[in-house]
């Protein structure tokens, strides 16, 4: 039976094949057959377009004082029989107002009628997750769309920096300056960094942004397929949508509680074959670079340092001079490690190739694109090879249309990546190690090259910098991926109205490998022995080119979805109902596959597009519950009104809409937290070598008892999630507003639980008992409107949320301020710092922290929060980060005649960040046998002499730990994290069309500069408010451009 | 007829057929290649099988429970735990964590592991127990002898190596902590009731003793040197050295007698036996004599002291050269501890990070050639300026100094000298290395790979016990506890006398003994992490703690060698630091949990 079920299965899959090759093959004639099935006009062909010649549907078309309307059709034409002297109205959501004249050569030959581009954002309806829009006047839900050219500008491997301050509710901080280069298999993903995850992480493209929208970081979904961030042409984009309510994102099942990141990819568009190629090429450099002491201070607080530790000093005075006037650079060296390591710019480039075409029949798009960034190290000349940071991505996409026949269509979309990844191999660390030392380092540790051309080092520099940037080798990591996705449409209105069958597949593979090329140089110390005579002492072991090639990792995901929709409207009544069904299964490595599945029913109603309903209800399953425990039950309803449909608000013709709207649901975050198999107690054996055994000490395998121990009851965390706001559209769409107010309830958190006693003997697995609300507001407001032929626009979006740690077991504690229940959470404890100690404060006895003997004026002052007579970690209490958190952007746009200009502000405000970077706080980390790096801020230390406005303590080496609140945080160290930035500016020019025609042979042109991150205010000054230390540095960027099309 | 009927109208509806086909294609997902469950993580019945008669997968399990065995090579953060005591300091001067367990920056909340560790041996017992419980229906065919030659099945040797190490779990939380919670054999779910009671001191001493007792015909006694594969065993020595430890705590001041003042009622039965009594120091006493007299020199000699104090440490699996270790935690070859430990001022393969920097304090413990102290020898008098001539072999095979050959080298660890690198972030505190449990690295240019097992327990060991008990039990010392000191001053090498009594005076009174007895611990067992515990359960830590630790600087001029003693760390200890703190965690989960006094 089950042999005869799999030969069918083979043959329909064959059948399947056949198809798709035909559908491909239909795609490429279809210019043709569009020529042969409209070769019959009954009323004359009129067609819109804009200004590019690009065909517009959907534009609604009247004859004014008269009946007469239709709408244009996916090529842009729209039938009506005209007479000499009609005039015309045309109207889109996107484009502008205008009217026409008909002439008497329209009649005859049909009317072209161009019309321009609205600029702003808002206004359009709202993405669904498999490709269908919803219906803007019947949306309920929560979202924020951005449809516009600025997703592609600047050079970026993600779209993230783009959706930065243009998505009202989704919050995004960039992390580090550059993509996280792939090494070793079972890294988290750093999307998912707001939630959970345990065991591996799934393969996300991001890794320098944290996203969250309401607490959480959202799902992505990219065409009706949910994939994590990976590379998307940003060319390649409609439209991105952030759904934040539980009824739009019910379809997520079991995620529902996270939330959806709708991409849209664009479609093909008919019409005769259009070509367009854009050129970038961008100039980087960083925001802001540390900036370290030269070695003269260096020396001079460095003794100081000594001095307040009661150590003997380092340096003499004839190091001083020697320092100051540099006459001894290879033993008193000043090397700033940021100028020998770093470029002041680096390049990147962005190329686009898409041809799009079709007919009536199929349509396809085609895009070729390669994105290239270089990174900011210097390279060596004499290298044949690459050792720079840098990233290259070539990407194909392909999507065809195909309506094979007037009730069957089918959409077709491949994507192709190849990425390469080169940074310096660092003597097999890559370059994050070399961050690190560079920050650690200070210049006065050894010279770049000795005198006789020799790498400097020394007992504690083993190896060179500026060696280990040029001369370590290099390690090139490698992606490569496919995706493929068909999606079939039957439509069954023959059988009823309304009807139509969905069908989607789609299978993504993608494998990631690292090759490590490194090698290692040692290094001599240059020293003047007990005679005066000059001695090189070597340091380090070299070793030569060690070659290896890892795998990374692995990874399928296939997915499919099949669902029965109706669409029916019944006098005044309209009703929707969707039944799906879908189901994936994920492969990561060896991993036993995961399998997430739903089965969701949505019905919505309406009466008269004024009162609405929906309901949605998903059942959802995943394989790594525990069996009985897989499937889960989330469901959401909706209401709205559209008061601008009542008599009294419609008769004022002030708004276009005024919906007022409600949604309620049950969502649930399962899968990412589920752990593997956690459910199950286990036993794990290990290989070879743990507990050696016997004379011989061979290895002595190793079976233990795996902890956590099992939690068998582990489930998905849920929220009860309530969404009340309003969208208003006035005065002829010019102004859009749209509110919303949230509360979710968390429960079902997995969380330790309080009573976790030691004595089990093992250690406790995460619960279901965590309770947290979050609250919120968001807003985003447009106003667009023309002056003559400027156009503008002004459009902003604001958000603030708070959350609330309702319950998280804790025990008794001594002190209210202690407890973290009732705060919210990732709020900040620590010891609140009140100046620097006096001698008299220590002579009085002021409160000090117990076992510290060194304790002198110009150390931390901390208050004693419980007057217990000590400091110690019951002082420690709130000192940050429990404000609400808000997020705002707010663009500009002008257009006028071809030019263009926007500009985007994005900020934050209410933010705290606590600065724990001992190199920064403290400086003269101790460095195997030397004292590491500082930094000029540190020059504003206690001194006996400036005592009254010192900023920070007393200096001290080797890290004191009593000045940073020994481990329980200090308000000293808690600094505001409020910025704005400018983040975008765009001006970009298009050469008119009479221009074009006449004289470039109709090419259409259009050149822009955009320039990225170009002013930053921060509340702190010393540091990048978002990419802090040793990470890659943030950068602002200028990129200039061309786009061609034909 | 109807067939082809059938396929035109399929054929019409091909569309719905491809969707059809894709549909089954899609919900067909091809998963049947998978297991249902990872078969890596194995179950309970996997582990203890019944039809596992070799007992593969136990061994295993118990080899992970002699892997929780602590190791003490530069086992806190880097140090050795002596490192906390008068004996060294660190060198590392950015607050390491044996600088705060010396110091006392340490709290109930705050606490410093693996000194002060609970959890993990927690960990160990919730192991034992699981084995303990599911042995009996492995099947295991293979067969042992015990001490008195008697043939038992594999099983029993198994579950009392698992319950000898429980044992050694406990002690370690009681010297720690007093009396702490028993679970004995208990497998606790997530669910039971955890909020224990600590037991009595009392209750705990009893409940190990007995243990012991029970488990000691079911354990080997091959001499490890002999056996290949269970060099690293348990066997009834280690279980009677451990009773005999035990008894030795137990008897001590800290906890019989002298016990930490407190107000509180419920605590007194905690932090020690509630009344003083002197029989515990003869219980003491007759363990040790009873491993002596049986297994020890005085009896089969299956172990003694080695030859030679340097072999100690260097062969592990040589029974004849090195009768001396009892039980052992199993390492492996390395250098670790000599590049961790071994002189700065070497690099490459000879490199040194000089992490422990013995003590002026400790090296003036060790006695002049002759046995007497320093200063009180009339046959070597103490050259303050030639400090490490004539003195015990032991001060060099234990501490390198100023002058010792090393590495080919002879030690410069004068101010600023080669290998004292003063004025750099790291340089030798105490002018001082440690040289315990290195190689023979005095003439060979660089380090090579060395065995450094961890020794728990060892002959020398038990002579001590017997003395320190057998001296606190008698109203004077008696010719055995002359005896047990004589013996390992004679195998250290110290001149015998005129008097064959290797320096000691006769007719010591009791505290005059005392006093040497504890002073030849301290040298004998140095590093060995015992000085710790030593100070105290002898409750003589403030005491000792009130002169300061001191070192040396040494200035070498053009014509001669200045030695100075220096002052370096002043301890103040506090009486409530003799027990560390329960886990703060620990006591605001457990309604019936009792802190520790002052805690």
């Amino acid at each position: 039976m089950k042999s005869m079920y799999k030969n069918r299965l083979k043959n329909d899959y064959q059948y399947l094949k056949v198809l798709i090759i035909a559908l491909i093959i239909c795609s490429f004639n279809s210019t043709a057959i569009l020529a042969q099935q409209t070769s019959k006009p009954v009323l004359i062909k009129n067609t819109v377009q804009d200004l590019y010649g690009n065909p517009i549907p959907g534009v609604t078309v009247r004859v004014k004082d008269s009946e007469k309307q239709n709408t244009s059709l996916v090529d842009g034409s729209f039938e009506l029989s005209l007479e000499q002297g009609d005039i015309l109205t045309f109207s889109h959501k996107d484009y502008q107002y205008s009217e026409s004249v008909i002439s008497e050569k329209d009649k005859a030959k049909g009317l072209v009628k161009r019309l321009q581009r609205r600029q702003s954002q808002e206004n359009k309806p709202v993405p669904g997750p498999y490709g269908e829009n919803y219906d803007e006047d019947s949306y309920l839900g929560s979202a924020a769309t951005v449809y516009t050219d600025q997703l592609s500008s600047g050079i970026h491997s993600t779209i993230i920096p783009n959706l930065t301050g243009r998505v009202a509710g989704l919050n995004i901080i960039q992390q580090r300056g550059a993509r996280t280069h792939y090494t070793a298999t079972n890294y988290n993903t750093a999307i998912g960094g707001l939630v959970p995850i345990f065991g591996k992480g799934a393969l996300s493209d991001n890794s320098e942004f944290a996203l969250s929208s309401r607490g959480l970081s959202p799902k992505v979904i990219v065409d009706g397929i949910q994939r994590e961030f990976y590379a998307i042409d940003p060319d390649a984009i409609e439209s991105v949508s952030l759904q934040k309510d539980a009824l739009s994102s019910m379809f997520l099942g079991m995620e529902s509680s996270r939330g959806a990141l709708i991409i849209t990819t664009k479609n093909p568009s008919s019409g005769a074959i259009n070509v367009s190629l854009t050129g970038k090429y961008g100039i980087n450099s960083p925001i802001k670079m540390p900036r370290p002491l030269d070695s003269y201070q260096y020396a001079y607080l460095l003794n100081e340092a000594l001095d307040n530790d009661g150590k003997k000093s380092y340096y003499s005075y004839d190091d001083f001079s020697k320092f100051r006037d540099q006459s001894a650079p290879y033993t008193h060296p000043n090397v700033n490690w940021y100028n020998e390591l770093f470029k002041s710019y680096s390049s990147s480039q962005y190329y686009n190739l898409n041809v799009s075409g079709g007919g009536k029949i199929a349509q396809y798009y085609v895009s070729l694109g390669y994105t290239g960034e270089e990174g900011l190290f210097n390279t060596a000349t004499t290298n044949s090879y690459n050792t720079n940071l840098s990233y290259e991505r070539y990407l194909i996409t392909s999507k065809v249309n195909v309506n094979i026949s007037n009730d069957f269509t089918a959409n077709i979309l491949l994507i192709g990546r190849v990425e390469d990844g080169n940074q310096p191999g660092g003597d097999g660390s890559g370059y994050s190690d070399l961050l690190k030392s560079i920050y650690a380092t200070p210049n006065a540790a050894y010279p770049v090259k000795n005198g006789d051309g020799s790498w400097g080092g020394n007992i504690s520099y083993t190896n060179n910098l500026l060696s280990q940037t040029l001369n370590s080798g290099y390690l090139k990591d490698n992606a490569r991926d496919v995706l493929g996705t068909v999606n079939l449409k039957y439509d069954l209105r023959k059988l009823l109205q309304g009807l139509s069958v969905h069908a989607v597949t789609s299978i993504t593979t993608q494998t990631r490998s690292l090759i490590k090329r490194t090698k290692r140089s040692q290094v001599f110390e240059f020293k003047y022995d007990e005679d005066g005579e000059p001695t090189y002492t070597m340091f380090g072991t070299p070793s030569p080119q060690k070659n290896e090639f890892n795998a990374v990792s692995n990874y399928q995901d296939m997915f499919g979805r099949l669902s029965i929709n109706f669409d029916n409207r019944f006098d005044k009544h309209g009703i929707t109902a969707t039944i799906s069904a879908d189901t994936r299964t994920r492969l990561i490595d060896f991993d036993l596959p995961e399998i997430p599945s739903n089965i969701i029913g949505t019905m919505a109603y309406d009466y008269n597009k004024k009162y609405f309903l929906q309901a949605s209800v998903s059942e959802s399953y995943y394989n790594r519950y525990r069996p009985g425990q897989r499937w889960g039950t989330f469901y959401a309803v909706g209401g709205g009104w559209d008061i601008s449909k009542e008599n009294f608000l419609e008769s004022m013709d002030v708004f276009n809409q005024l919906k007022l709207r409600a949604v309620y649901g049950l969502t649930g975050n399962g899968i990412s937290n589920s752990g593997y198999y956690i459910w199950r107690q286990t036993y794990s054996s290990y290989g070879a070598a743990w507990y050696s055994l016997g004379t011989s000490e061979s290895p002595g395998y190793f079976t233990k008892e795996n902890f956590p121990l099992a939690n068998p009851d582990i489930t998905w965390e849920k929220a009860r999630k309530f969404n009340i706001g309003f969208d208003a559209t006035l005065l002829d769409n010019q102004i859009q507003v749209s509110a919303d107010y949230y509360y979710d309830f968390y429960f079902d958190l997995l969380q330790d639980r309080g009573k976790s006693i030691a004595l089990i003997g093992a250690s406790y697995p995460t619960e279901n008992i965590g309770e947290l609300s979050r609250t919120g507001f968001e807003l985003s407001m447009t106003y667009q409107n023309n002056i003559g032929k400027l156009n503008y626009y002004l459009t902003g979006n604001w958000n603030m949320s708070q959350s609330k740690i309702l319950f998280i077991d804790e025990q008794a504690l001594p002190h209210d301020y202690l407890y973290r229940t009732g705060k919210p959470l990732g709020a900040f404890f620590g010891l609140t710092v009140d100046g620097f100690l006096t001698a008299d404060d220590i002579d009085n006895g002021y409160p000090v922290m117990q076992g510290f003997s060194n304790i002198q004026p110009g150390d931390v002052k901390y208050i004693d929060k419980n007057d217990d007579g000590v400091i110690d970690e019951f002082d420690a209490s709130v000192i940050g980060g429990d404000k609400p958190l808000s997020f705002f952007g707010v663009e500009l746009g002008l257009e006028y005649k071809g030019l263009e200009f926007s500009a985007l502000f994005q900020g934050v405000y209410n933010r705290d960040i606590y600065i724990s970077d001992r190199n920064f706080t403290q400086g003269f980390m101790q460095q195997n046998q030397h004292y590491g790096q500082v930094y000029e801020h540190l020059l504003n230390r206690w001194t006996p002499e400036n005592a009254a406005y010192a900023i920070y303590p007393r200096l001290s080496v080797g890290g004191n730990n009593y000045n940073e609140g020994n481990s329980w945080g200090t308000s000293l160290w808690l600094k505001s994290g409020n910025f704005m930035r400018l983040k975008d500016v765009n001006v970009a020019y298009t050469v008119p069309e009479s221009v074009a025609k006449q004289y470039i042979g109709n090419l259409r042109i259009k050149l822009f500069v955009n320039a990225q991150n170009f002013l930053t205010i921060s509340a702190y000054e010393l540091v990048d408010p978002e990419v802090l230390f040793t990470n890659y540095p943030l950068q602002k960027n200028i990129n200039f451009g061309v786009n061609v099309k034909f | 007829m109807l067939n082809s009927k059938f396929f035109k109208a399929m054929k019409k509806n091909k569309y719905i057929l491809s969707l059809l086909a894709i549909a089954v294609f899609l919900f067909s997902a091809c998963t049947d290649n998978y297991e249902n469950f990872p078969v890596d993580q194995f179950t309970n019945s996997y582990f203890f099988s019944k039809t596992d008669s070799m007992g593969v997968q136990v061994r295993q399990f118990l080899n992970s429970i002699y892997d929780l065995l602590p190791s003490g090579h530069n086992d806190h953060g880097g140090d050795y735990l002596d490192t906390a005591t008068d004996d060294a300091l660190s060198i590392k001067q950015d607050d390491p964590d044996v600088y705060k367990l010396l110091v006392g920056r340490y709290s109930a909340n705050t606490r410093i592991r693996p000194a002060m560790e609970w959890s993990r041996y927690y960990e160990g017992i919730r192991q034992v127990n699981v084995l303990i419980d599911s042995i009996e229906v492995v099947p295991i065919i293979l067969k042992f002898k015990n001490v008195d030659g008697e043939e038992k099945a594999l099983n029993h040797t198994i579950k009392a190596e698992a319950r000898f190490l429980r044992t050694l779990f406990y002690f370690e939380l009681v010297k720690r902590y007093g009396g702490v919670p028993l679970i004995h054999d208990k497998i606790f779910k997530l669910n039971d009731d955890l909020e224990l009671p600590r037991n009595s001191f009392e209750e705990c001493i009893d409940y190990m003793v007995s243990e012991l007792e029970d488990i000691k015909m079911d354990l080997r006694s091959v001499t490890m040197a002999d056996n290949t594969e269970y060099a690293h065993a348990a066997t009834y020595e280690a279980a009677m050295a451990l009773k005999s430890r035990i008894l030795l705590y137990a008897a001590s001041p800290l906890f019989n007698g002298q016990t930490i003042s407190t107000t509180k009622d419920e605590q007194k039965e905690l932090v020690g036996y509630t009344d003083y009594d002197a029989e515990r120091w003869k219980k003491a006493a007759d363990a040790a004599m009873d491993f002596i007299e049986s297994q020890g020199h005085k009896g089969n000699k299956s172990n003694a002291l080695t030859k030679n104090f340097m072999a100690i440490f260097l062969s592990y699996y040589n029974k004849s050269s090195n009768p001396e270790l009892i039980f052992f935690r199993q390492g492996g070859k390395s250098k670790t501890v000599e590049t961790k430990n071994g002189p700065l001022g070497f690099s490459g393969n000879a490199l040194g990070n000089g992490r422990t920097n013995p003590t002026q304090n400790l090296v003036d413990a060790y006695l002049m050639k002759d046995g007497k102290l320093r200063g009180e020898s009339t046959l070597y008098p103490y050259n303050p300026q030639k400090p490490y001539e004539n003195r015990d072999p032991r001060l060099d095979l234990t501490i390198l100094h100023n002058g010792s050959n090393w590495l080919g080298r002879v030690l410069e660890t004068n101010q600023g000298g080669a290998n004292n690198p003063t004025g750099s972030a790291e340089y030798t505190r105490t002018s001082y290395y440690m040289r315990k449990f290195m190689g023979n690295f005095g003439a060979t240019p660089e380090y090579s790979n060395n065995q450094h097992l961890w020794i728990i327990f060892r002959y020398a060991e038990i002579l001590l016990n017997f003395a320190e008990a057998e001296n606190e039990y008698l109203p004077a010392p008696s010719k055995d506890v002359y005896d047990a000191i004589i013996a390992l001053r004679e195998r250290a090498g110290i001149e015998k006398g005129s008097d064959k009594l290797y320096g000691l005076e006769p007719n010591m009174t009791k505290s005059q003994m005392r006093e040497v007895i504890r002073n030849e611990r301290r040298i004998e067992m140095a590093f060995e992490e015992q000085r710790f515990w030593d100070i105290r359960r002898w409750r003589a830590a403030e005491d000792i703690f009130s002169t300061p630790l001191r070192g040396m600087s040494i200035v070498k001029s053009l014509s001669s060698v200045t030695y100075t003693e220096v002052d370096l760390v002043n301890v103040v200890f506090n009486e409530r630091q003799y027990l560390f703190p329960i886990p703060y965690s620990e006591v605001i989960k457990n309604s019936n949990m009792v802190q520790n006094p002052n805690w």
